[in-house]
């Protein structure tokens, strides 16, 4: 049977987590989502891990910035790529490293052009 | 007619000789509203209690010496500021200096005539006044520049705040118009299009409202100087079509038809981003004012610059209105008539103006308008 690739959407907006999740759906893909960083762990720990996150930056508990030095500083999670969702448009004073940014707002087209990059639906990885 | 005469001044005599100190009761007193104490610290404490416009006290008194209560009421943080004269009987050069380095203000040697005395104490009033004046306006710009600075940062705050909700909108939004048979209702075809007409109106507004909170934003980065222009190799005429496809949507709905007078290719180093926005503004202008007539866009270029005209059939622009246009929250017409901010020929004026370029438009009322922006292809 053919698994749906999992992906991690963090973010604190309940709202956007659910329409990022109904369009990755549409997609093709299995969206988990995380309301922040603590959680996104979580997922990490209860599961499968995903094959990409999608993470906000901006967020209670634990912010995308801090998640992003405990994911890197983990062997299982370090290696998963992240998009990094914002809706700031200077990120020099407060960088963070990414495999990609989706700047807020963005279109369901750019959603999916980013995603695709790293994981199409039917599964395949994509190596840069 | 002088600033001292207009406040009421309160005056503050410390004199331990009781005939002096009715004498310049008597003479303040017909001016300015006058308070006597005849020891040092009765007067410390008077200072400290109410707020007086000038003391005049004298050095030698028993106790406490007209010195040591300018230096006490230098040392407080309520009085420090208070105007000081002292008068001394002997007045040597030393007890002068000793006076003025305590703080005192002025110095008075006894005897002296009552003009000279009104005269002195007239002079330090109006320049308490005046300080004190300077000192109001200080607060009054800090306070506006606190203002300013607080409602910068909420633009900024509620722009950033805004693309989250804008976000959600849009990928729903498309998400339904991507479903196959969008709003199908047993598959009634006209049920459908009626569907994805609705659907399209909702994404029409997400664009605006994107652009409006753009906009805020922009207003805000551009008042704290914050445009960084990002200069790169971009064509000209690819940055035009991309805009009209932008706006084609709009363009439809208000019934004018863009018509493009294209050179094949215009070459130069501008901010691709910014340059798009300028042209898409326009356009967006164009549109809103061009009383749905059609819509001309022109490419133009030599050697050393390149021109984009947008020329609509609107009403066109009064000849006085043509330059305030261009200033920030101003609009030729009035909100009631044609919503909007205000914002975006600003915002085009500052970003070409940052290229170097130039912006202006050519109006006769009743014959439309021609907004031309010219950019010098490498600079």
């Amino acid at each position: 049977m053919n698994q749906r690739p999992r992906l991690l959407v963090v973010d604190d907006d309940v709202e956007l987590c659910e329409s990022m999740a109904d369009a990755l759906t549409d997609a093709g893909y299995d969206p988990v989502t995380a309301g922040d960083g603590l959680r996104a762990l979580l997922v990490f720990e209860n599961g499968a891990a995903p094959k990409l996150i999608l993470l906000d930056l901006m967020m209670p508990d634990m912010n995308g910035w801090q998640f992003r030095e405990q994911q890197l500083r983990d062997q299982k999670m370090k290696d998963v790529p992240v998009v990094v969702m914002t809706a700031s448009r200077d990120l020099r004073r407060h960088p963070v490293q990414a495999d990609a940014f989706l700047f807020k707002p963005f279109t369901l087209e750019d959603l999916l052009e980013q995603v695709h990059r790293v994981v199409s639906p039917d599964g395949d990885i994509r190596t840069s | 007619m002088s600033s001292a005469q207009e406040f009421e001044a309160r005056i503050l005599v410390v004199e331990d000789d009781p005939e002096t100190r009715a004498t310049l009761e008597l003479l303040l007193g017909a001016r300015w509203t006058v308070t006597t104490a005849e020891r040092g610290d009765v007067a410390r404490d008077a200072a400290r209690a109410m707020p007086f416009d000038l003391v005049i006290a004298n050095v030698q008194m028993p106790g406490f010496s007209g010195i040591e209560l300018v230096r006490l009421l230098r040392a407080d943080r309520g009085t420090q500021d208070l105007p000081l004269i002292l008068m001394s009987r002997t007045a040597g050069q030393n007890e002068t200096i000793a006076g003025l380095e305590a703080g005192a203000d002025d110095f008075l040697v006894k005897p002296f005539s009552g003009r000279e005395l009104l005269v002195r104490v007239q002079t330090r009033l109006e320049l308490t006044a005046m300080r004190r004046r300077n000192a109001q306006q200080e607060e009054v710009l800090a306070s506006l520049q606190r203002t300013l600075k607080a409602r910068d940062e909420f633009l900024s705050a509620a722009s950033h705040e805004l693309r989250t909700p804008i976000t959600t909108l849009s990928l729903q939004t498309d998400g339904l118009l991507n479903t196959p048979g969008a709003g199908a209702n047993g598959g009634h075809r006209a049920t459908d299009e009626r569907m994805m007409r609705r659907l399209k109106a909702i994404r029409r507004q997400v664009v605006r409202l994107n652009q409006l909170v753009d906009q805020l934003l922009d207003v805000s980065r551009l008042i704290e100087g914050r445009l960084e222009l990002r200069p790169e190799e971009v064509d000209l005429q690819a940055l035009v079509i991309e805009a009209i496809d932008l706006m084609r949507e709009s363009a439809t709905q208000a019934g004018s038809p863009v018509l493009l007078r294209l050179r094949p290719e215009v070459v130069g180093r501008w901010d691709r981003i910014r340059i798009g926005q300028v042209i898409t503004n326009l356009l967006s202008n164009a549109i809103k004012f061009g009383c749905g007539r059609p819509i001309e866009v022109e490419l133009d270029a030599d050697e050393t610059s390149a021109r984009v005209l947008v020329r609509d059939a609107g009403e066109g622009i009064l000849p006085q209105e043509q330059e305030r246009i261009f200033q920030r929250f101003e609009r030729a017409t009035s909100v009631q008539r044609h919503p909007g901010l205000g914002l975006g020929l600003w915002i085009c004026k500052q970003i070409v103006d940052a290229s170097h370029g130039r912006i202006y438009v050519q109006s006769e009322p009743g014959h439309g308008a021609t907004f031309s922006v010219e950019l010098p292809r490498v600079y």
